[in-house]
């Protein structure tokens, strides 16, 4: 079954440096229908104003994964990590017995522009990390770019998080398709980066999201005006 | 479940004390708590690299902090042989919170780098509400970080909340 989630079905906030859609229920948005897919809780889609963010905040027992589609996100944690991301990067950032930290904008003159996803963690109470990961766009190109998993091997090319759950980027051309199967007993949740696309005829545009349980195999089309990028979550 | 409300009141300059504050917060959380960290500018900084960022990220604290909270973390920079002209301010505005009935049953810590703990604890404890020891540690950021874990733990012991939070 595939349920769709329309982009302009989500929570909205547009508090002026801010403007946010939420996917699933957050802060002032509460949507009992809506409270997260599986392990997946949070997919937030910002646009910081230059130089505007969040001030210092705490996080516990939460693994965040932000993407970052334009511009530029200055993190500044407790764990003494102080960078600086951009498209074609991700930060993982394991929260687990409590973290500390700000985001924001790390330019005075655009705005960034980002998807911010948290995925509950299997085990409480882990020690906290941060992961930096930057790949080349070609490696999603017309393929899965894993992002994240529970175990990305020693190369460092994705981030480790602490549930079973993968994280793909991914582009598929205008009318090329891209195919994916999915295990027996797990789900899975396409959310729409940029573009317009078609999970199994289904159509989507930017900002929708696809819940998909109980099928195997997926082929995704790249809409004929110019094709798709998506996140794709491989969820227990 | 009921949170425990920690805010923690800081002044740095050049980051040393934003650091400990952060360490402070952090213990808080893994002691449970929901945080606010606010940030006192001292005038004399007003040149100071670090502050265009500490002034992006950080407000001030408020009487609505004071009122929320159920503990007071207070990281001092001991650069200084006594409390700054705005951390005493702040300490006088707590004071007078106080005689109003404002901080009843609540309690605080100071943390800080060096050997003025004691001194900035009696200052602290001349506004009249209870001030927990500092914990000690390997180093002055451990040491905050038990602090803020040992303040949430007592709040809740004292108030009888659970363990375990459900905020993220």
């Amino acid at each position: 079954m595939i349920r769709i989630r329309r982009s302009s079905e989500r929570g909205h906030a547009n508090h002026g440096w801010r403007d946010s859609f939420y996917t699933f229920s957050f802060a002032d948005y509460h949507d009992a229908a809506h409270m997260g897919f599986h392990s997946l809780r949070v997919i937030n889609e910002d646009t910081i104003a230059p130089g505007r963010g969040f001030g210092a905040h705490a996080h516990r027992d939460m693994e965040i994964i932000t993407y970052v589609l334009d511009g530029a996100l200055a993190h500044k944690d407790s764990m003494g990590e102080n960078h600086i991301i951009g498209p074609n990067e991700i930060q993982a950032m394991s929260a687990g017995t409590g973290i500390v930290h700000s985001e924001f904008n790390g330019s005075e003159e655009r705005p960034v522009h980002l998807l911010q996803i948290w995925i509950e963690p299997a085990m409480e109470d882990v020690h906290p990390s941060y992961q930096q990961i930057s790949f080349d766009p070609a490696e999603r190109h017309g393929k899965f770019r894993l992002l994240a998993s529970p175990h990305p091997g020693a190369d460092g090319a994705s981030a480790a998080i602490h549930q079973d759950a993968r994280v793909y980027a991914a582009e598929v051309d205008p009318s090329h398709t891209l195919p994916a199967s999915i295990k027996t007993g797990r789900a899975a949740w396409i959310q729409v980066a940029r573009g317009s696309m078609a999970v199994n005829g289904q159509a989507l545009n930017q900002g929708d999201a696809a819940a998909i349980e109980g099928e195997t195999d997926l082929v995704f089309t790249g809409n004929g005006q110019g094709g798709a990028e998506f996140l794709f979550f491989d969820l227990p | 479940m009921q949170d425990v409300n920690v805010v923690v009141v800081f002044q740095s300059r050049f980051g040393a004390t934003e650091h400990l504050a952060l360490a402070a917060a952090v213990g808080a959380v893994q002691g449970s708590a929901l945080i606010r960290l606010r940030w006192l500018a001292e005038e004399s900084g007003s040149d100071d690299p670090e502050r265009p960022r500490m002034m992006r990220e950080y407000v001030g604290p408020r009487e609505t902090d004071a009122n929320w909270a159920e503990a007071i973390v207070l990281a001092i920079p001991d650069r200084h042989a006594s409390l700054t002209p705005e951390f005493q301010s702040y300490l006088d505005s707590l004071r007078q919170m106080h005689e109003q009935g404002k901080l009843a049953a609540k309690c605080a810590v100071v943390v800080t780098a060096g050997a003025a703990s004691n001194r900035f604890r009696e200052a602290v404890a001349a506004v009249g509400i209870e001030v927990l020891p500092a914990a000690s540690g390997a180093d002055s950021a451990t040491a905050a970080r038990l602090s803020g874990r040992a303040l949430a733990e007592h709040v809740r012991a004292t108030r009888g909340h659970q363990a375990k939070s459900n905020f993220v």
